[in-house]
Parts: structure tokens; C-alpha cells; sequence
């Protein structure tokens, strides 16, 4: 039993069947239904999307259970071939080699283990909408104040549908770093800080993060200021995973140095 | 310089590698180092011209992007196939660089427009390092349908396949460096360094395409024609998933 799972055939299979599953993915988001189902998936954690939005499509539930299945079959390959193959090739002949390709997979599983920590751990609130004044509250008596928005650029142009509008989003177009809002961060109504947010510079405070997905127009606003959409996450995981995954890519680049051999 | 330079520009490349191929298929070699340099000059003169034009690097559009791939094809061809009309060449880059080039027909001929998030280092580069993963996937596929014809020369086969072997993994770590910066792109603008989306699906399927041909078990692949094969299937399965509109 030991010996199959840690078997480079059982692996193989593993590794096969999660490229099709992923695949069929791929190809579920083809239909917009399934496409928004999946795209639903993304906008929460994973853990309130199953207790509470899941079965809403259940074939798009079916595949996550299925993806799951194969990713735990293939985390047990993974722990098996390490410790029954890998660790003991390292403790018969120690060399660079099998050194790194021992740490190549054990990082591996720690960035899966990443993975399934952010899944599962945390909190992710996508698609608020704040007009300036309003305010949005989660948890742990956390709350975000949307204090102020500069926008320089022209508001028609978020009249319009999304693809299109990104049309007008060129350089000359759209001012990434003069178009910002102020937000401003509270808990128990007493407030922490006040940060300017632009797009692609998120609000930070530890591991809680508001980033802005666009700027938009308030349905009814008689003003032209625009509000924001935000993305309001707190994941203890996200600097780990980085530094792991950027640990697997030189370990896997150093591996390959030492065997690249004179041809 | 215009959109309508960079075809021209086009053009000249597709029949630049064009003369190299009939003069590879009439087996007469003597200007081919020389057609070879001028090739690689005009898909490096439409890498650049992709930038003059659109004020960024080649992104997403398949005509620059494809054209991006044959120029990464073309440098390392220069430098591994230096002795055309010698034994140990690999002169099928040639055919592989016709079809690709070719390709682009198919395409909308057309850079990608101005976006302001181009502006970002690590938006380009992931774009530029998926790119030439590509260019190196493609290399290690033209290595590996090498060996398949050179049967008889069995050293040569084997420093094809070992090369191969090098250039799969080393587009395996310039793909991941590409989602490296992908991943944080992603997270400055969703909060999460990946969202299930069909990108990253198709993005997963690329890379445990690359991880398949060092996974190969002994049984399926017992012999080194089958392990040719295999690895090729999967080269095949990655280029036609970047070539897959998504």
C-alpha cells in the first residue's frame, strides 16, 4: 500500500487528473452562468462560499469536491514520495541534487498547505460599493469609512459598461495615482488610521487589506464624485506564500544549474 | 512607426524563415547562417517596433506575442544550431518558426492598446516572462521532435533529449517567475495573490503540463521513444493552451 502511494505511477495519474479537472474548469467558465458561479467563488472565502453559496450550482459544487478530492490524494502522493523516495535517496547518497529535489516538493506542500490556510482562514468581502460618507461595517467591529475621493479624469467615462470602459483607461486617460479616496479605518467607532488608496496601492493595516477594484458612479448620485469598489480581505497567509513561492522558484532554478551538465 | 510598418515588418520575417526552410528542404545550407541572422534581426526589429508602437512590450495580442516567441526561438537557434549543414543540427526550428509565424495570420494583426496598468514593472513582466516560457517550451519541443527523426545517432539523441529536459524546466521556472509576478499583481488589485478564474485554471494546467515529462512513470514510459513522445504531447498541450483565446 506504502509502496503505491508513493509510487511515481500513482503520482503520475494524479498529477494527470487534476490538468483534466482544471481543464473542465476552464471549460465551465465558457457558460456565463457557470462563469459567474466560479467568479462567485472568488469574491469570498472559500469556507462561507461552501456554507453558504454552494449549492445555489451544484454542478460548479460538484467539480470544487471533485478538485479537492484529487488535490488531497495528491498531497498524500506528495507526503509519501517525499518521506518514502525523496528523504531516503538524501540519507543513502547526500548530494545537492537530491538534497534540492527533497526541498523542491516539501516546499511544494507548504505552498499548498498555504493555499488551503487562505481557503479556509480569514475573511473576504468583495464588490462594496462606497459612495463618500458612507461606511461599511465587518467583522470584529472593524469598520471602512470611504472619507474622501479625488478624481481628475472624465466620469462619463464610468457611465459605462466595464470592457468598454477600459477602452478609455489608457495612460493619457485614466491617472492611476491622482485618481485616489481616502478611507478611513475603524473598530468600535474609534478610529485607527486614515490611509489615501489608489488603485494598485491597497489600504493595509497587519493582514487586513482594502484594495480598490475601480472607481464608480453612485446609481441616483446628483454629484460627480465617484465612489469605490473595494475588496476588503484579511489573510494570514499571503506574505508566507510569496516568500515560499519565490523559495520554490530558486531552488528549482539552483537544481537545474547543477544538472544542466556540458553537453 | 505604425501598426502598418510592424506588418511589413511581419512579412519580411515570414519570408525570411521561409527561404531558410526551402533552402533547408533542397539541402542547400550555404546562406543559411547568413538568412538565419537576418530572420533573428527582423523578429527582434518587430519585438522592439511592438513597443515603439504601442509604448509597452508585448502582452497579450497573439500578433505580437507570437511574433515575441519566434524571435525567442530564433536567438537560441543561433546558438545552438550553428553547423546547418552538418549531421548534428537541429534544422527543424526552421518549420516550427514558419508555422508559428504563419500562425499569426490567423490573428487579429494588431497590438494590444495603451492601458494605464502597463505602466507597472511587475504587469509587463508577467506577461514578457509567460511569453518566453513559451519560446522555451517551444525550443525543447523542436529538441525533442529532433530526436525523434535522428534515430541512427543515438549520442546525438541523447544530448537533444537532455537539452530538452533543461529547457522544459527552464520554462517551468520562467512560468512561475511569470505568475510570481502575476500573483502580485492580482493581490495589489483583488486582495488575494489568485481568484478562481479561467485564466488561472488555464494557468494551473500550463504548469503541471511542464511538471508531467519529469513525472513519467517507468511503465508508461519504458522506452526513449515513448518518453519522447509523451514529453512532446504535453509541449503540444501547453502551446495550444497559450494559443487557446482565454
Amino acid at each position: 500500500m506504502i509502496k503505491t502511494l508513493s509510487s511515481m505511477r500513482f503520482a503520475f495519474w494524479l498529477l494527470l487528473s487534476i490538468i483534466i479537472w482544471f481543464f473542465i474548469g476552464a471549460m465551465l467558465t465558457i457558460n456565463d452562468s457557470f462563469y459567474y458561479a466560479i467568479k462567485k467563488m472568488g469574491n469570498e472565502l472559500i469556507l462561507d462560499w461552501l456554507l453558504k453559496n454552494s449549492v445555489e450550482t451544484p454542478i460548479v459544487l460538484g467539480w470544487f469536491i471533485g478538485l479537492c478530492i484529487i488535490g488531497f490524494l495528491l498531497a498524500i502522493s506528495f507526503l509519501f514520495c517525499t518521506w518514502n523516495n525523496l528523504l531516503k535517496v538524501v540519507r543513502k547518497q547526500t548530494s545537492l541534487k537530491s538534497i534540492l529535489l527533497f526541498t523542491i516538493h516539501v516546499l511544494f506542500v507548504i505552498i499548498m498547505t498555504l493555499h488551503l490556510g487562505s481557503m479556509l482562514l480569514g475573511y473576504k468581502h468583495s464588490d462594496v460599493e462606497l459612495a463618500v460618507g458612507q461606511e461599511f461595517k465587518f467583522e470584529k467591529g472593524f469598520s471602512l469609512v470611504l472619507n474622501d475621493v479625488n478624481y481628475i479624469d472624465d466620469i462619463n467615462v464610468l457611465k459605462m459598461k466595464y470592457k468598454e470602459m477600459r477602452k478609455y483607461h489608457t495612460r493619457d486617460g485614466f491617472h492611476y495615482k491622482d485618481n485616489y479616496a481616502i478611507l478611513i479605518l475603524k473598530q468600535n467607532d474609534n478610529v485607527i488610521r486614515s490611509e489615501k488608496v489608489s488603485m494598485l496601492s491597497p489600504f493595509k493595516h497587519g493582514s487586513l487589506r482594502a484594495t480598490i477594484s475601480y472607481f464608480y458612479l453612485p446609481k441616483g448620485s446628483k454629484s460627480d464624485t465617484p465612489g469605490v469598489k473595494l475588496v476588503i480581505a484579511k489573510n494570514y497567509f499571503n506574505e508566507l506564500f510569496f516568500i515560499f513561492y519565490a523559495l520554490e522558484i530558486l531552488n528549482i532554478l539552483l537544481f537545474l544549474i547543477i544538472t544542466w551538465k556540458k553537453e | 512607426m505604425s501598426n502598418q510598418h510592424l506588418i511589413y515588418i511581419y512579412f519580411i520575417t515570414l519570408f525570411l524563415i521561409f527561404i531558410n526552410v526551402i533552402l533547408i528542404l533542397t539541402k542547400k545550407p550555404k546562406f543559411i547562417k547568413y538568412i538565419s541572422f537576418l530572420a533573428a534581426f527582423s523578429a527582434g526589429y518587430a519585438y522592439f517596433g511592438a513597443y515603439i508602437v504601442s509604448s509597452h512590450l508585448p502582452v497579450y495580442d497573439k500578433f505580437a506575442t507570437i511574433q515575441n516567441i519566434v524571435f525567442i526561438v530564433l536567438i537560441l537557434g543561433l546558438i545552438y544550431n550553428k553547423t546547418p549543414h552538418k549531421a548534428k543540427n537541429i534544422n527543424l526550428l526552421w518549420i516550427f518558426a514558419l508555422v508559428l509565424q504563419l500562425l499569426v495570420f490567423t490573428q487579429k494583426m494588431e497590438v494590444t492598446g495603451d492601458y494605464y496598468m502597463y505602466d507597472k514593472f511587475y504587469v509587463i513582466l508577467f506577461f514578457q516572462l509567460r511569453i518566453t516560457s513559451i519560446g522555451l517550451f517551444v525550443f525543447a519541443m523542436i529538441n525533442l521532435a529532433t530526436s525523434l527523426l535522428n534515430k541512427k545517432n543515438s549520442q546525438f539523441q541523447d544530448t537533444l533529449l537532455h537539452r530538452a529536459r533543461n529547457f522544459t524546466i527552464l520554462g517551468s521556472i520562467v512560468f512561475l517567475s511569470g505568475e510570481f509576478s502575476g500573483s502580485y499583481w492580482c493581490y495589489l488589485w483583488w486582495g488575494d495573490p489568485w481568484h478562481w478564474s479561467k485564466g488561472f485554471f488555464i494557468a494551473s494546467v500550463m504548469f503541471l503540463l511542464s511538471m508531467l515529462s519529469s513525472h513519467l512513470p517507468f511503465n508508461l514510459a519504458n522506452t526513449k521513444r515513448k518518453k519522447t513522445i509523451y514529453s512532446l504531447i504535453a509541449l503540444c498541450l501547453i502551446l495550444s493552451s497559450y494559443l487557446l483565446p482565454h
